[in-house]
């Protein structure tokens, strides 16, 4: 090997090293955007719910009451509004899978294949449905716990006073 | 009242609630006994406590002292739980405003109370449907299946109500002011139920009332008036007076 070669090689070497170190602080860091990101759609997704769930609640309050009055009992009717969370925290997610899907595979085709170093394509999400299903599975469990309060609070509050209400036809 | 017949007894009971500085004694000392097969009609005027003494009966909130038995079960020191137990073995309520469920058809508000005690088999739930339909059509609503609340004007509303309270063929009806939307026929077909209900499984009924056409069935009428029982008559007159002249008298007096 001739020492200009030589030279070559090693300027190569160092220069791939320097690339693969950059690509893997790439990839962290696009992981963590990523992870960030679905942190962030979590959150949110989980405050709407307990806000939906609170609201609604408050506004069932006399239907509530008049369950718990018919014999309902409290762990049941934590049970009842879970699933009601559940319910809508899947006819939500469901939908907007599906339409982040479509629009992932449009946005892909209208860009076009990314030309990109090796390095670089590696932190792009691997495809398939088992991180959907697992987004699917932490929106659930995140909008479950988030619904957990208002529920437990609607099973504790007083049949009583929850029957007194006027219903809303004669509110006001 | 008394003896091995009675079904529920109260005794000293008392209720007071803390409203914001105040302490308001809605229930000062009431004894009251109902027999099996008994209807007692208590009238007042509005904010004397009616409701809170058909809350307390019908075990939706514990006294704040005093002893009330039902069905030989002392159940002013149950919990909650406990009290819904008792509740849905033994008492049907009509509640004021009716309290429906909008969601729900008016066979489906009154299967309600069977469904929430436990899971019916088929045969069952065909019984049940099948008892829906004929409480509902012996209070006139017989076309009115499939109707949500929304679909009905009060007085049907109350009369789903109605209905639904008798569903679990408790031995005890407790109804907070039951009959105030229903014009003279319903009231007729309600009363005849009732009636019914009485002689075939010895139902008791506490009911608050001041509509007069009610009066007259009762058994016994009580007056209560700031938060104690007044006036009892064993056997009511059908010149019985209006509940706000005897308010006025018992004041004059």
């Amino acid at each position: 090997m001739t020492p200009a070669r030589l030279a070559l090689c090693t300027v190569r070497r160092g220069w791939l090293r320097a690339w693969a170190a950059l690509s893997a602080i790439g990839a962290a860091a696009c992981m963590l955007e990523l992870g960030a990101g679905w942190l962030h759609a979590l959150s949110l997704a989980a405050c709407a719910s307990a806000a939906h769930m609170a609201l609604q609640t408050l506004a069932r309050r006399r239907e509530l009451a008049t369950l718990r009055a018919l014999g309902m009992s409290g762990p049941a009717l934590v049970w009842m509004l879970e699933l009601e969370a559940l319910w809508i925290t899947c006819g939500g997610a469901l939908p907007g899978l599906a339409l982040g899907a479509i629009a992932a595979w449009g946005s892909g085709r209208s860009v076009g294949p990314p030309h990109l170093l090796p390095g670089q394509a590696a932190p792009l999400p691997a495809s398939g449905a088992l991180l959907p299903l697992a987004a699917l599975l932490a929106l659930a469990g995140a909008c479950l716990l988030a619904a957990l309060v208002p529920a437990i609070r609607a099973a504790r509050h007083e049949v009583a006073h929850g029957l007194a209400l006027l219903p809303p036809h004669q509110d006001g | 009242m008394g003896g091995a017949s009675t079904l529920l007894s109260l005794s000293g009971i008392h209720k007071h609630y803390r409203h914001g500085e105040f302490d308001v004694h809605a229930l000062c000392g009431i004894e009251l006994q109902v027999g099996a097969g008994e209807m007692v009609a208590v009238c007042g005027p509005s904010g004397h406590g009616k409701t809170t003494l058909t809350n307390i009966i019908g075990l939706l909130e514990p006294p704040s002292g005093g002893r009330l038995l039902l069905d030989g079960v002392d159940a002013a020191g149950l919990g909650a739980a406990e009290r819904a137990v008792l509740r849905a073995r033994l008492i049907g309520a009509v509640y004021q405003c009716f309290t429906l469920i909008p969601g729900l058809t008016a066979r489906d508000n009154v299967l309600l109370p069977l469904l929430l005690q436990r899971r019916l088999t088929r045969a069952e739930r065909a019984d049940a449907l099948a008892l829906a339909t004929e409480l509902l059509a012996r209070v006139g609503l017989a076309s009115h299946l499939h109707h949500r609340p929304a679909r009905l004007d009060p007085g049907q509303c109350q009369r789903v109500a109605i209905a639904r309270a008798l569903v679990t063929r408790p031995r005890l009806v407790v109804a907070d002011e039951p009959t105030s939307r229903l014009d003279g026929s319903a009231l007729r077909m309600v009363l005849e139920l009732w009636t019914a209900c009485q002689r075939e499984q010895g139902t008791a009924f506490v009911i608050t009332t001041r509509d007069q056409r009610q009066l007259v069935r009762a058994s016994r009428t009580l007056q209560l008036s700031d938060g104690r029982i007044g006036a009892r008559q064993a056997d009511l007159p059908r010149h019985y007076p209006r509940p706000a002249s005897l308010h006025a008298a018992r004041v004059e007096a």
